[in-house]
């Protein structure tokens, strides 16, 4: 059991060292290499269409049940809904909007990268690039890296407008608040590092992202069946991580007065 | 020149390369024949550096590749060959003229778009081609996938040429238009290559030396005409391809 334990840490330890290496790769290529324009925008465009509708959807029913979550709770406790704008406010764009979109994000569109990735590990597409002139890291990790950093936090905003739209809805048209005063809980506590807090965790969980599904990818053996096991994993890694570096991230932020 | 010494490699416990030896001079196609599942592609992706062997050293013009630890040289080295991969590998996402023009667009950064493609027709219609180039790899034919895996590795005038069964599964005729290619950038062009092939016909036809691969060793290494009246029985068993003698095929897991 114990040497079972060991082996799995060990393995643990030396795939997080191997992607690692290859975030390394990444800066190096983006660094040395010109960066390829056209495959740059063709990746963030494929993200932005991909994830625009299933983010928005997700985030207006989010801002739409948290403000009427919190009438209801403070109806209870205060009598009358009292800072709906400003829990709003302050869930959506500290966490869930970036949270919610990065894990839209990693279902979406990680997924599709792990599994194109993974196929043409398995086609020995990969191989092939390497007597071709360019490497696998700049020919597609680079493009698929730089656009997700882009488009995450780019996704993360447009979710935090579409959420306390939600929100908006809900207060005003079933709790009976007055439109001013939702938006007056919104803006009065919203500042710039509040925001900021927001998008840095955004950029981040883009790397995760990325990175994940470019090294599951990347490292795919094993035919169609494979390709299914990437698939999966990078999605599970990548949900998982989002949401434990969520909290160390958080903590960082605030300690750092970041929000 | 490429010379491999002494390579071994294995795959978990599954031995696959057990001591490879093998030179292969300027100039000349050599061709690796083998069973199925002897390790000849496993071979061909060391001398390129897309495999890194257990133990032995892979000497491409004196440098040894698998000791190429730094990118950059990797690169350089990997740039010299042009290689067919067993199934093509074409870019799934490129047309087929985008895939042929792929490498030379990369490694002459000077030449321009419509330069690339006129180079990429050209190189389709060697390997007997034509119209294609907007298709995408998904609307070809096996046989069509192969030749077009063939004109994009020779698509950038590579000095070192790595053919994984040219000619599986393409009729007699096209093969042998391969087969006179192969031939012909040999002999025109100087280039140097190595052949994997099942095909003995071809293997007689295009190679100056054949080398057959056996339990991960080569075991014999002639000229067509030395192998072809050869004594050597394993050799004799595999070329004239006979079921009887001393290989002996596994058929069920208790043999
Ligand atoms: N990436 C890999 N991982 C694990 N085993 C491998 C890998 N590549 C090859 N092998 C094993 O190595 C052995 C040799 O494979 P290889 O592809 O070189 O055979 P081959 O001689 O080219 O056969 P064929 O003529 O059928 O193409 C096989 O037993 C195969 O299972
Ligand atoms: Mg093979």
């Amino acid at each position: 059991m114990t040497s079972y334990l060991k082996e799995r840490w060990l393995a643990i330890l030396e795939t997080t060292g191997d992607a690692a290496m290859m975030v390394g790769d990444l800066f190096r290529s983006i660094l040395k290499y010109r960066v390829d324009g056209e495959l740059f925008f063709a990746q963030a465009g494929r993200i932005g269409v991909d994830s625009l509708a299933v983010v928005g959807i997700t985030s207006i029913f989010v801002g739409m049940v948290l403000a009427l979550q919190t009438g209801y709770s403070f109806m209870n406790v205060f009598g009358e809904p009292l800072y709906v704008g400003t829990v709003v406010g302050f869930s959506i764009f500290k966490e869930l909007g970036p949270v919610l979109t990065a894990i839209v994000v990693a279902g979406r569109i990680g997924a599709s990268i792990a599994a194109e990735l993974g196929t043409m590990k398995v086609t020995e597409q990969i191989d092939a690039l390497y007597t071709l002139g360019t490497s696998p890291t700049r020919y597609l990790g680079v493009p698929r890296f730089l656009a997700t950093a882009l488009m995450l936090p780019v996704l993360t905003i447009y979710a935090d407008f579409v959420g306390i739209l939600g929100g908006y809805i809900v207060a005003v048209g079933k709790l009976g608040i007055p439109a001013v005063v939702y938006w007056n809980d919104v803006l009065i506590n919203i500042d710039i590092e509040t925001v900021a807090h927001g998008l840095l965790k955004a950029v981040a969980f883009a790397a995760i992202v990325a990175v994940t599904a470019c090294y599951v990818g990347f490292t795919t053996s094993g035919g169609a069946e494979g390709v299914g096991r990437s698939t999966t994993k990078s999605v599970v890694v990548s949900m998982v991580s989002i949401l434990i570096s969520d909290y160390f991230l958080s903590a960082f932020l605030v300690a750092v007065g970041i929000g | 020149m490429i010379q491999i010494r002494n390579l071994w490699k294995k795959f978990g416990s599954r031995r696959v390369l057990c001591g490879v030896d093998l030179d292969i001079e300027e100039g000349e196609t050599i061709t690796i024949i083998g069973g199925s599942g002897t390790g000849k592609s496993v071979t061909l992706k060391h001398m390129v550096g897309l495999m890194a062997p257990d133990q032995g050293t892979i000497l491409v013009d004196g440098v040894d590749i698998a000791a190429v630890h730094h990118e950059e040289e990797l690169f350089k080295i990997q740039n010299k060959f042009g290689f067919l991969f067993q199934g093509a590998a074409l870019f799934d996402s490129l047309t087929v003229g985008e895939n042929v023009a792929f490498g030379l667009k990369n490694l002459r950064p000077g030449v321009s778009e419509r330069a690339a493609m006129n180079v990429a027709k050209e190189k389709l219609a060697l390997v007997g081609l034509h119209e294609v180039e907007h298709m995408k790899p998904s609307e070809l034919s096996g046989g069509m996938r192969k030749r077009v895996g063939l004109a994009r590795a020779i698509a950038h005038d590579p000095k070192y040429i790595v053919y994984d069964e040219p000619t599986t599964g393409l009729d007699p005729i096209t093969s042998d238009v391969i087969n006179e290619l192969i031939v012909e950038l040999r002999r025109k062009l100087g280039v140097t290559s190595v052949a994997v092939t099942h095909d003995m016909v071809s293997a007689y036809k295009i190679s100056t030396r054949i080398a057959m691969l056996y339990e991960g060793k080569i075991i014999a290494l002639g000229t067509p005409a030395e192998i072809q009246n050869t004594s050597n029985p394993y050799v004799k068993q595999f070329v004239t391809g006979s079921s009887h003698g001393p290989i002996k095929i596994k058929l069920r897991e208790s043999d």
